[in-house]
């Protein structure tokens, strides 16, 4: 059997020291220990994107990481992006552009349109699409949700 | 969907790593192809060794003005976004961009999309028409080995057991500058069902380098394909023999998503279009070919 | 928006943005996955590795001594403690098998459970299960139906007499026969002009909400009571389900639900969402189970689709449509009936095949096979696209037949006076599909795109164009079933002028939050803000039907209308009481009673509210009424559906109509086979919007997904029965890269037997997109003659049908070269 490592991170502004098993993944260190629940998980193999957080400002799929990896790191999810005086700007902005419907996919693609965005602040139409490739929306928002990014975008 | 338990170690540096793979580790690269694989327990190592804290294998470095070095631990959008490699090798760039989405790309490496050896790798088709070559160590020495020779079989690759594969050197010159990358997938995803890749010859006596994913069960140079247009010219004929000849000596790829009669279909016309452009100049940034 | 503006009335009909979004952008909806109790215990289930086996022994001894391991049970020792799954309906024709929530003596699909542990965690409990042994005899699947074994005329005889039987204590594979033929359809083909046929097929896709199933449950050995959480489009009809399973009363199962992270039909059923319940059960402790996608891609309800056609369409030279008729065979997986609810859909695809055309002479038979392949499920769309898609396709191919031009075509032959009753029985009470196809054709700006494509083809590219029409039945009710036809509601109006709303109605994306707050805020004067929605939790709602057939906007909102109204005429007559104003003189709106005319004479509701409950006693303010609050139930059911067949065995199980017509424009890469889908328009007319912004994303939604399904997305097993596409990069669902715009135009024609005049929707883009990408990439290939009658629209596939056409043009061509040579001699 694996023994335990020493996990130190912080997430969402808050520090975490932890030992946990070498297989624990990342999504399941923060769903169940952690127990922030925005971070979703929907296919289990890096292709639905429900799952992204960022890992030191990168996105990155939550499913496909171990938490022993974030030793060091600090984690933001949906729930840290969330300013105190009311939602953060591409989360106001999924709600304008009427870019929801069963809600599933959405904290994973607002981190990920947070990652886009913070690589380039007003990006194109076909920007938008295809940095937006490792999200899946099965209500088939995408129209919406390309609004809503770029939204935020042109605000800049 | 959850892996077995395993151990696990977090090396700092290459020669460390190299003993934890001579005890029998497994390498832990930018997890992305090896997470699902372990969370399906259809590979169940007892020891994983991360590489992400050794420092040494990540970066892009041309020291030498002949060929670039990257560091097997580099991430896809490093390469993407390095301004080195969009002069020096564009295609090597285009390949990256285009290759998983931009999470897979912020965590993905090139060394560990050529050992997982998928025959779709974009980095790997590009690599193979770029003549890199693969720079393997152990804890006893090293060795070299051209890209196109680093797969056995689908997802197997040449590594021998206690191997890490540390920089990967990409020659510059002979129209490196000049190859152009293309794929094809009915929506892009980040996997191909087809790619190619077309260095143009520089010269009259060299003529294309041509690699293929997604025809054959390995990534591979289209040597048969290269000598057709060497010496028929670019023509579709040529080129389809060419991938004739390649189906003769290697057994085909398939998957619900193509069969390999398609792929082949697939791989002449995207040769085809590759050849053009890079006669005609690359630099192509068009999303569908 | 102004303040004076968000205040004013009505509020249904406007896009106001939803009450449901702001904790699903942070992260703080509530899904079923994201709950787990205090000592909570983790399922994980044993699948069988074989389409089709006995299973010879099962021991599950070894992991019950595992670390962290609670229970473990085979079925065989499940089968002690629960019911076997109930037919979720009886509809003549149709027979169910018999099933437990753990297979007990055979498997008949890869993936069936056959085994389940409880462990501390997830980890421990997926290790337990490789602790499980499993003897299997492996059996011979049935992976396919054969199109020409199939007695079509038999009562009883085998199918396919060749296959393995799939159920021992059946005489054969069939699930449902379903034989229906009014008119006279043999004297209609004797006198027509013209005959077309055409063999249209559909392959296997399936809903695959983003939200895999999960369930929570929690069962209490003191009180014998179970509660479970549950990701479910019809909390109510679990309960009842649960409760018969698991032999407890009704009263002792509560089922709760909070948000539902899509459903699209699939969620309408209890099949392995089970076996966590009598975990919990078995072990006294709250259990929880959250599917990984492949068990969902494994043993979900993912059969869906999956059928052929085989039609004629007989026509007089006009272009008038004389008869129809139609030979539907469907693979139905293992069961559509007990696992899964998809088998119905098949009948009412035999239903609606003659659209919206007036066609009164129609000769339907239906099949549906069992294979060994996972259950046949509900999804959007729910056969109405089998419809579509084949009367679509024979009316283009009608109009090349008769050199008409197809839109001139449908016109001649579109419903235009309603209430009309078509043949099959349903009443299609109105409708604007002449219009719908008007407009659409307005909007493409055809003759533009014409240009176009001529421009292209001359550069050797090929655009292709498809316009079709669409009928979306809606607020279906089936008889018999679990499903029947109504929908309850309760409205409260509270001493501080807020009101909760309960519904029946669970909300899986469809924005019933908002709308209902829209439907219920208008009715008493406030704003839909003031409005509280709930929904979800058994205990707390009254008994409702959940979301299945597009049924939210038409039986959903009519209840909750119906309460709120009543709730309105309590409120209106205790301010007259107030105001000393008679009541037919008041009006309500941005939250005050005002006397019509002379504003000065007004009250919040607030505060009528307040004195009606408290001031100063009860009737005070309600004289001479039944009950002294502002609370009103409703229930509400359509007279227009039929619970017992007619003289000609119809049934009417749609109440409402939706019209559209939708086009699209298509470009083919002929070498790669590539279809780049570049633009569709959609224009629909379900009667009166309530929030046309949700209406929107309903149609637009439906549209992407029947795109990736007729496109790509595809389940594939190979010979041996064994999936090939376990995962999402396997089984692609479309992007944000590849899909297109799709811009929506509406026509509000109000349904006439609805209370607000609205009709349901968010099933059309399912079913106009299959049949008109068909037709745009035939037109596209229409330089080649290739026909377009089956999906998938692969590469590969494209690449197929233009060899083919070439080589039948290269036929044709050599035949007519040597006839030519004959002649000459």
């Amino acid at each position: 059997m694996g023994g335990l490592v020493p996990l130190d991170t912080e997430v969402n502004g808050e520090r975490h020291r932890r030992e946990v098993e070498p297989r624990l993944l990342l999504v399941d260190f923060l769903r169940e220990y952690l127990r922030l629940t925005g971070t979703h998980s929907g296919c289990d193999d890096g292709l639905c994107g429900a799952c992204t957080v960022l890992v030191d400002g990168e996105p990155v799929k939550s499913c496909l990481m171990l938490a022993a990896q974030v030793d060091g790191a600090r984690i933001t999810t949906v729930e840290g992006l969330r300013a105190e005086d009311g939602p953060h700007p591409v989360q106001q902005a999924f709600v304008d552009a009427e870019a929801v419907q069963c809600g599933y996919c959405t904290p994973g693609f607002v981190v990920a349109a947070t990652a886009l965005l913070a690589r380039d602040a007003a990006p194109t139409d076909d920007g938008v699409r295809e940095g937006l490739v490792g999200n899946l929306c099965r209500c088939g928002c995408y129209q919406n949700i390309r609004k809503a990014v770029r939204s935020v975008g042109g605000s800049r | 969907m959850r892996p077995a338990s395993f151990e696990y170690v977090r090396p700092p540096s290459t020669a460390e790593a190299c003993r934890a793979l001579a005890d029998g580790g497994t390498a832990l690269a930018g997890g992305q192809s090896l997470l699902p694989l372990l969370k399906l327990r259809a590979v169940r190592p007892a020891l994983v060794v991360d590489l992400n804290r050794i420092t040494e294998l990540q970066g892009i470095g041309n020291g030498e003005a002949t060929e670039l070095a990257i560091g097997a631990m580099t991430r896809h959008q490093h390469v993407a976004d390095d301004p080195v490699v969009a002069s020096a090798v564009p295609l090597l760039a285009e390949a990256a961009r285009r290759t998983g989405d931009m999470q897979v790309r912020a965590r993905g490496t090139i060394g560990g999309n050529v050992c997982f050896a998928d025959p779709r790798a974009n980095m790997s088709t590009a690599l193979v028409a770029l003549g890199a070559v693969a720079v393997v160590e152990r804890t006893a020495g090293s060795r070299q080995v051209p890209v196109a020779e680093m797969f056995s079989d689908t997802r197997v690759s040449a590594l021998r057991p206690g191997e890490l594969l540390t920089r990967l050197h990409v020659p510059l010159g002979a129209g490196a500058d000049r190859g152009v990358y293309l794929e094809f997938a009915p929506q892009p995803n980040g996997v191909p069902i087809v790619n190619v890749a077309v260095v143009p010859g520089d010269g009259e006596l060299a003529g294309p380098r041509i690699a293929v994913g997604g025809l054959l069960r390995t990534t591979c140079r289209a040597t048969q394909v290269e000598k057709a247009v060497r010496l028929e010219g670019a023509t579709s004929a040529a080129i389809r023999r060419g991938i004739e000849g390649l189906l003769a000596d290697h057994e085909g790829y398939a998957d619900p998503r193509g069969d390999t009669a398609y792929r082949a279909r697939l791989a002449s016309v995207l040769i085809g279009r590759g050849l053009e452009r890079a006669a005609r100049g690359p630099r192509t940034t068009e999303r569908e070919v | 928006m102004t303040v004076d503006e968000m205040r004013q009335q009505p509020w249904v009909g406007r896009r106001i943005p939803r009450q449901e979004d702001n904790r699903l952008v942070t992260g703080t909806g509530r899904f079923a996955d994201d709950v787990t109790p205090q000592g909570a215990l983790h399922c994980a289930i044993l699948r069988s590795p074989h389409p089709h086996a006995r299973i010879v022994r099962v021991d599950v001894a070894r992991a019950r001594s595992m670390p962290g391991v609670v229970a473990a049970v085979s079925g065989a020792e499940a089968r002690e403690h629960w019911a076997p799954l109930p037919p979720n309906f009886a509809l003549p024709g149709i027979v169910a098998p018999r099933v437990y929530g753990l297979a007990v003596d055979k498997v008949v699909y890869e993936g069936e459970p056959v085994a389940a542990v409880a462990a501390t965690d997830r980890y421990l409990a997926e290790d337990a299960l490789e602790a499980i042994e499993v003897e299997y005899e492996v059996l011979e699947p049935v992976m396919d139906v054969d199109e020409g074994a199939v007695d079509w005329y038999g009562d009883g005889s085998p199918a396919s007499p060749a296959s393995p039987r799939l159920y021992d204590e059946w005489d054969d594979n069939v699930q449902v026969r379903y034989d229906f033929a009014y008119g006279d359809v043999e004297r209609s083909f004797g006198e027509a002009d013209a005959v077309v046929e055409a063999r249209v097929a559909v392959h296997r896709y399936a809903a695959v909400p983003l939200e895999p199933r999960a369930v929570v449950a929690e069962y209490d050995p003191d009180g014998r009571t179970l509660t479970v959480r549950v990701a479910t489009q019809v909390p109510h009809q679990m309960r009842t389900t649960y409760a018969r399973i698991f032999g407890l009363p009704e009263t002792s199962v509560r089922v709760l639900t909070g948000d539902v992270g899509g459903g699209y039909g699939s969620k309408g059923q209890a099949d392995g969402d089970v076996v966590p319940i009598l975990l919990s059960i078995l072990t006294g402790r709250p259990v929880k189970w959250a599917e990984t996608r492949e068990e969902w891609m494994l043993a979900g309800p993912v059969g869906s689709r999956g059928y052929v056609h085989h039609a004629e369409l007989a026509l007089r030279s006009d272009g008038t449509v004389l008869a129809l008729r139609d030979r539907l065979l469907a693979d139905v997986g293992c069961d559509g009936v007990v696992r899964a609810i998809g088998l119905a859909a098949l009948i009412v695809g035999a239903t609606y095949i003659p659209g919206p055309y007036r066609i009164d002479a129609y000769d339907v038979r239906v099949r549906g096979l069992v294979t060994n392949k996972p259950a046949y499920g509900a999804y959007r769309g729910y056969g109405k696209d089998i419809a579509n898609q084949l009367i679509e396709r024979l009316m283009d191919k009608a109009a090349a037949a008769l050199g008409m031009d197809p839109l001139e075509l449908r016109r001649r032959n579109l419903l235009t006076e309603f209430p009309h009753e078509i043949c099959t029985g349903p009443i299609i009470e109105s409708g604007s599909f002449v219009e719908c196809l008007d407009l659409v054709q307005e909007k493409m700006d055809l003759p533009a795109l014409r240009r176009e494509q001529e421009r292209a083809r001359a550069n050797g590219r090929f655009l292709g164009v498809g316009v079709v029409s669409t009928m979306e039945p809606s607020a279906g009710a089936i008889p018999m079933s679990v499903f029947s036809g109504f929908e309850s509601a309760t409205v409260r109006l509270h001493p501080d002028g807020t009101v909760t709303a309960l519904t029946g109605l669970q909300p899986i994306g469809q924005g019933v939050q908002t709308s209902y707050a829209q439907v219920v805020a208008d009715c008493v004067g406030v704003s839909p803000a003031d409005v509280r929605v709930r929904w979800g939790d058994t205990d707390a709602v009254p008994y409702g039907l959940g979301a299945y057939a597009s049924r939210g906007a038409t039986f959903g909102v009519a209840a909750a209308h119906q309460a709120a109204t009543e709730v309105g005429r309590k409120l209106l007559l205790a301010a007259s009481v107030a105001l000393e104003v008679t009541p037919d003189d008041l009006e309500l709106g941005g939250g005050t009673v005002r006397a019509k005319g002379s504003p000065g004479t007004a009250m919040d509701v607030a505060d009528v509210a307040q004195r009606t409950y408290f001031q100063p006693g009860p009737y005070a303010m309600l004289p001479g009424e039944k009950e002294p609050v502002l609370e009103a139930s409703a229930v509400y059911t359509n007279p227009e559906v039929n619970w017992l067949p007619d003289e000609h065995g119809r049934l009417r199980i749609y109440p409402t109509h939706g019209s559209g017509a939708m086009g699209c424009l298509v470009e083919v890469d002929v070498e790669t086979g590539g279809v780049d889908v570049r633009k569709v328009w959609y224009v629909h007319d379900s009667g009166r919007l309530i929030n046309p912004g949700i209406v929107e994303n309903q149609l637009i939604g439906s549209s992407v997904q029947a795109f990736g399904g007729t496109m790509f997305e595809q389940i594939v097993y190979d010979d041996a029965g064994t999936l090939l596409t376990r995962t999402l990069g396997d089984y692609q669902l479309p992007n944000a890269a590849s899909v297109p715009d799709i811009e929506v135009s509406h026509i509000e024609t109000p349904s006439p037997i609805t209370p607000l005049g609205t009709k349901g929707l968010g099933e059309g883009g399912h079913i106009g997109i299959g049949a008109v990408l068909l037709s745009a990439v035939e037109d596209a290939l229409r330089p080649f003659g290739a026909e377009v009658l089956e999906t998938p629209l692969t590469p590969p596939r494209i690449l197929q049908l233009i060899d083919r056409a070439r080589e039948s043009r290269a036929r044709e061509s050599r035949a007519q070269t040597a006839g030519a040579v004959r002649d000459d001699v």
